[in-house]
């Protein structure tokens, strides 16, 4: 049976014009906030705790425990809202801004209101103009309304929410980076400790969320952190936005549970393989969720535990599906040539290495790759994994050491004709290393 | 020379109110200043951008030049912006690409002699179900095929 | 608290880093972005270490079976420079860690594969420590095997620093001290990952009066100084420890000579006086120790004997009745020198001894003093014992109203601004002890040769009353063994072959310190002068000469003015 049968959309719900607040507050729209409101702060965060939520940005953090680090008192404190959405493959914060953007305000709302938070910034990459047009036509209706601005509501708590567009750079969905780059800096990742619930922006204690996790904070304060809890995986709940491309007959973003089985997302979610071909690949949650076969995709489930279970991770639910036909080199250079683009250039392990790992994948895209060159590869790999201020390195080598390892075969067939023959040529004799 | 007109200055004003230091303001300020310059950053532009949020030039360019839709070139009046990432390259991304190099005679980053187009390769643009996609100045032209792009050429040629 | 670094422990206050205990109990951990006296920035990952804390139970630190603290090992290796260390914790670098030891050449490597092996022309070679560490720590050979990037080089950042893009690692260490130091930003970073570089704005430069320092904290030869470019291999310079007397800051540097020559002036570490800094204008008025210098006494223009001057000094100032001599005394001269001449002319009877002052501008915020001379606290020390001092304004009416017929001037140079020619002509006789020619040199009829600091050793006390030395880093004609023992050496000088500097006769001056002109057989060397002056002087009768080192000593600042008005 279809995971999806019963299933009731709640992030895209199929109603038209959800982003005209009139639309919106007619299906139980701010009714969230109207609860928060109605709470203290210390019960909404217990609410969003309590839901199991954990952030849809890719680490997976729970919410309601960040929520928390937040520190008590009157430290003028802010909240990032990380709309940065640049991994590849992912695709899912735009359709929130587009189809359903008072979702996510609500959810800013209820998030400033639990964390005494007066001012929320909406970071939102610079190419998405025409979402930041939506959002800040809604934003106005909101403030309009007296949800958003002075004394919300009439219940004396005041919050402003402020979009700022990017302008082209991944590295600023990091979330320190992302505090940077609105504070006017070049957008390198900061050296943590201190964590951003004690020195975040300008200072002040500040925490980060993704719009999508935004977008179900309001709705756990909706229908409640019991209703919540009991949608898709239990240790991972809640519905989840499953953006699915590349070879698939629908591609899309489609809103589900956790937990839906990968092969039931790929084949009856998204209409399976194109032109009726075999699976070759599928990266689960972005780019830089490590790859997996067609073997781990059989009993791969859409949560943190059940990617855990084949080596990959949730990452932003963004599936990436590759048929029999794809190139795995090729597309792995692609990989690479994105991250040497984006590696801010802070740290040397990342600034050097993204680079080196693109220019020896495309010694193996040539077939000019020599068997010294695969297990280069990997060294350079485990000279970046865990060595820089932010993960970009990690996000880097981990499809590089995924893709070659998991397929092999593909990348020793691309090997120059000597290696193939096991020529081998001593390379240790020469660097000693 | 460049000077932000006077109602740009007074869009300068409000945005830097949205934030508590005046260095928050710059991204928001170069957009206003490459938008005023015909979608790109001069470095008279730039300074002008130091100058009314009273930062050292350095520190603008060093902000300015780490992002890439901050066009520190001038580009064409349609500035063609192609993804080549995974979900666009599954989907044929590089034929789009090799058929407007050939259709506009121009390789990546460069912009045609009548200043009509720029054609560049960019990143993940988050179009990824929708694929391929490219960017027009701001607007998204998504599920390219190759007839696709020659209409596209047709109207914007017009 | 106690902590932990490779197994030995250590007693540290307060919440330093790791890097910072590192340093203080002498454990090396190679770095390159890290400076004292910048904000962290954490960017070469140089400096990764294992760290760990102990593992808290409910009844405190848990114990493991041995009765050893259970140690919670962070994940990943970290930065030591941004780490606070924390009671009990245990810090692994390269010397009991493999993963360390494996980081440090990851990070070698990786700086390396774009950085061009030019060391055999580059200036930093010898003194980077981007070649130190990879001789220590790096790995043997590079798996690198693409084009290297192509980058700038060759700029001209500014007046005084050149740049290469191609060998800048990217430490920021230029920018952080151009905004946080010198205040003024003038430098970013440009472009993003491995297209980074350093830049001004275009069409502007890197012209602050401080900017020269980003060329020594640039841990490789990507900032070089336009003056110091391909002059010399920095083994073959001499370095010796000594202060700069551009202003009264009084600065702490090291004058870097070869072939007796000195090539260049760097800053050096003194926390109470320059940090780690010291601003272009000082740095760069080496010159004048090297070039346009008053080489042996001269009477009338004609070269002369020492014994001949002596005799000519003599007659001169013996032409008049004492009280008609006026000497100038000088803040750029040691207080050794300044105490000998007072005293000299004292002993003669000479009652007006003149002092110039030399301020012009304000204070800067960090480093440049308006009073332009470095030694004037010195002066005021002897004013009492000279029985006050004359202004330069009061000097040239006393000459034009003819009271004063001889004058003195020692390291000053009256005929360049103070005093004019119808002084010149209502002068009976002009004596100059000088180290550089100039317009009292050229109208005096006797001239004495003076060292310069850079030849000498003495004292000076700048503006905060810190009494600090300097040291002789070139030789003269006629070295005084005091003088040489002080000398700093190069490799050469020790390996002493034909180049090195006692051979090259062209640079070499023949000068003597005014002390010793004027001493005879009394004095045999500064450290003799100071005894006597400082038996003399209250404010120094605590101090004896070997304190002083290379750090000077604050003196007491109640004691300081002793200020007799004349």
């Amino acid at each position: 049976m279809s995971s999806l049968a019963g299933y009731e959309k709640v992030i895209l719900p199929d109603i038209p014009n959800l982003n005209q607040i009139e639309v919106y507050e007619k299906h139980g729209g701010y009714d969230g906030l109207k609860k928060a409101l109605s709470m203290s702060q210390d019960d909404v965060i217990s609410e969003v705790k309590k839901s199991g939520l954990r952030g849809r940005g890719g680490a997976g953090f729970p919410t309601g425990l960040k929520w928390s680090f937040m520190p008590k008192g009157d430290k003028i404190r802010y909240l990032a809202c990380n709309g940065d959405e640049g991994e590849p493959g992912t695709f899912k914060d735009r359709q929130i801004f587009e189809f359903n953007p008072h979702l996510f305000i609500e959810g800013t709302l209820i998030a400033c209101y639990a964390m005494g938070i007066k001012t929320a910034y909406v970071y939102i990459r610079g190419e998405y103009l025409k979402w930041i047009n939506i959002l800040q036509a809604s934003l106005n209706e909101a403030y309009a309304k007296g949800y958003a601005g002075q004394n919300i509501l009439g219940k004396g708590f005041s919050t402003d929410i402020v979009i700022h567009r990017g302008a082209g750079a991944y590295i600023c969905g990091e979330e320190s980076s992302l505090m940077n780059s609105l504070e006017g800096k070049r957008p390198y990742p900061r050296i943590k400790p201190p964590f951003p619930a004690q020195v975040g922006l300008w200072g002040q204690p500040t925490t980060i969320n993704n719009i999508e996790t935004l977008a179900n904070a309001a709705v756990i304060l909706r229908k409640g952190a019991d209703w919540y809890s009991k949608i898709g995986a239990e240790k991972h709940p809640g519905p989840v936005l499953y953006g699915i491309s590349g070879h698939v007959t629908k591609p899309g973003v489609y809103e589900g549970p956790t937990g839906m089985s990968l092969k039931e997302l790929i084949y009856e979610v998204a209409g399976g393989i194109r032109n009726g071909k075999k699976l070759k690949a599928v990266i689960p949650g972005g780019s830089s969720t490590p790859i997996l076969t067609p073997e781990l995709v059989e009993k791969a489930t859409m949560d943190a535990d059940g990617l855990r279970a084949v080596g990959s991770s949730m990452g932003t639910a963004g599936i990436i599906v590759m048929d029999e036909d794809t190139d795995l080199v090729d597309t792995l250079h692609t990989l690479s040539k994105f991250y040497h683009h984006e590696s801010c250039g802070q740290c040397t392990p990342c600034r050097e290495g993204t680079g080196w790992l693109e220019k020896v994948v495309a010694k193996f895209a040539e077939g000019k790759a020599t068997r010294q060159d695969y297990d280069l590869l990997l060294k350079i790999c485990a000279q970046m994994e865990g060595r820089t201020v932010c993960a970009l390195a990690d996000a880097a080598a981990w499809p590089v050491r995924n893709t070659i390892t998991r397929f092999k075969e593909e990348f020793e067939a691309r090997m120059a004709d000597q290696d193939k023959k096991g020529w081998e040529y001593s390379m240790k004799a020469v660097s000693g290393v | 020379m460049f000077s932000f007109t006077e109602e740009n200055l007074r869009l300068i004003e409000a945005e830097k109110k949205k934030y508590p230091t005046v260095e928050s303001a710059v991204m928001p300020v170069l957009w206003i200043a490459q938008q005023q310059n015909g979608n790109w950053l001069s470095e008279e532009a730039i300074q002008a951008v130091a100058g009314v949020l009273d930062l050292s030039p350095a520190h603008v360019i060093g902000v300015a030049s780490f992002y890439t839709m901050y066009n520190k070139q001038p580009v064409g009046k349609y500035h063609l912006q192609v993804c080549s990432n995974i979900s666009c390259s599954l989907n044929g991304a590089k034929k789009i690409i090799h058929h407007l190099e050939k259709k506009l005679n121009l390789t990546l980053g460069e912009t045609t002699p009548d200043g009509l187009y720029t054609f560049s390769e960019v990143e993940c643009l988050g179009s990824c179900g929708t694929a391929p996609a490219m960017q027009v100045n701001d607007e998204y032209i998504e599920n390219l095929t190759t007839e696709k792009v020659d209409e596209l050429l047709k109207e914007l040629g017009k | 608290m106690k902590v932990i670094i490779d197994q030995i422990e250590h007693e540290v206050d307060g919440k330093p880093t790791i890097l910072e205990v590192a340093s203080k109990v002498g454990v090396e951990i190679p770095h390159f972005c890290y400076h004292p006296g910048l904000s962290i920035s954490g960017n070469c990952r140089m400096c990764l270490v294992e760290a760990g804390t102990p593992k808290m139970g409910p009844n405190g630190v848990e114990l493991d079976a041995d009765g050893k603290p259970v140690i919670l090992w962070m994940p990943k290796p970290t930065t030591a420079c941004s780490t606070q260390m924390s009671e009990g914790m245990q810090v692994k670098t390269h010397k009991t860690s493999k993963v360390v030891e494996e980081a440090q050449k990851g990070v070698l490597e990786f700086i390396l594969i774009n950085h061009p092996l030019d060391c055999p022309i580059c200036d930093q070679a010898g003194e980077c420590p981007l070649q130190e560490n990879t001789f220590q720590y790096g790995p043997e050979g590079s798996r690198f095997e693409f084009e290297k990037n192509s980058k700038p080089k060759r700029v001209e950042l500014g007046p005084n620093v050149m740049f290469d893009a191609e060998r800048c690692i990217n430490c920021t260490r230029c920018v952080r001290f151009s905004e946080e130091v010198a205040k003024a930003p003038q430098l970013t970073v440009i472009n993003r990952g491995d297209r980074n570089y350093i830049a001004t704005f275009p069409g502007m430069e890197l012209d602050n009066p401080y900017s020269m320092n980003v060329i020594d904290i640039c841990p490789v030869g990507a900032l070089t100084s336009k003056h110091f470019r391909f002059k010399a291999r920095v083994w073959e310079m001499s370095e010796t420890d000594s202060i700069c007397t551009g202003c009264s800051a009084g600065c702490n540097v090291k004058v870097w000579v070869k072939n007796n020559e000195v090539l260049r002036v760097t800053p050096r570490e003194n926390p109470t006086v320059n940090q780690w800094w010291m601003c272009d204008q000082g740095r760069l008025g080496f010159t004048e120790l090297n070039e346009n210098r008053v080489s042996g006494p001269s009477f009338k223009g004609q070269a002369i004997t020492w014994e001949e001057a002596a005799a000519k000094l003599s007659d001169l100032t013996g032409s008049v009745p004492a009280e008609e001599i006026a000497v100038i005394v000088s803040p750029f001269a040691t207080l050794e020198d300044n105490f000998a001449v007072i005293s000299h002319f004292k002993a003669a009877g000479v009652t007006s001894f003149v002092r110039f002052d030399h301020t012009a501008g304000s204070d800067d915020h960090l480093l440049i003093k308006a009073d332009k001379s470095p030694n004037q606290a010195a002066l005021t020390l002897l004013e009492k014992k000279a029985g006050g001092f004359l202004t330069g304004k009061a000097l040239a009416s006393a000459i034009t109203s003819g009271k004063l017929r001889v004058l003195v001037s020692v390291q000053e140079n009256p005929f360049g601004g103070e005093l004019t020619s119808d002084h010149r002509s209502a002068l009976k006789a002009v004596i100059s002890f000088s180290t550089n020619l100039n317009e009292t040199t050229s109208s005096a009829d006797l001239v004495l040769p003076a060292a310069t600091h850079a030849e000498t050793l003495g004292t000076f006390i700048n503006a905060k009353g810190i009494l600090q030395k300097v040291r002789p880093a070139k030789i003269l004609k006629h070295q005084n063994r005091s003088l040489m023992r002080e000398t700093g050496l190069s490799r050469w000088d020790k390996h002493a072959w034909k180049y090195d500097k006692w051979a090259q006769p062209t640079h070499v001056t023949d000068a003597k310190p005014v002390w010793e002109i004027l001493s005879g057989e009394e004095y045999k060397s500064a450290e003799q002068v100071f005894s006597r002056l400082a038996k003399e002087l209250p404010a120094l009768n605590s101090v004896s000469w070997s304190e002083i080192g290379t750090g000077g000593i604050q003196l007491e600042p109640a004691s300081k003015p002793e200020t007799v008005k004349p």
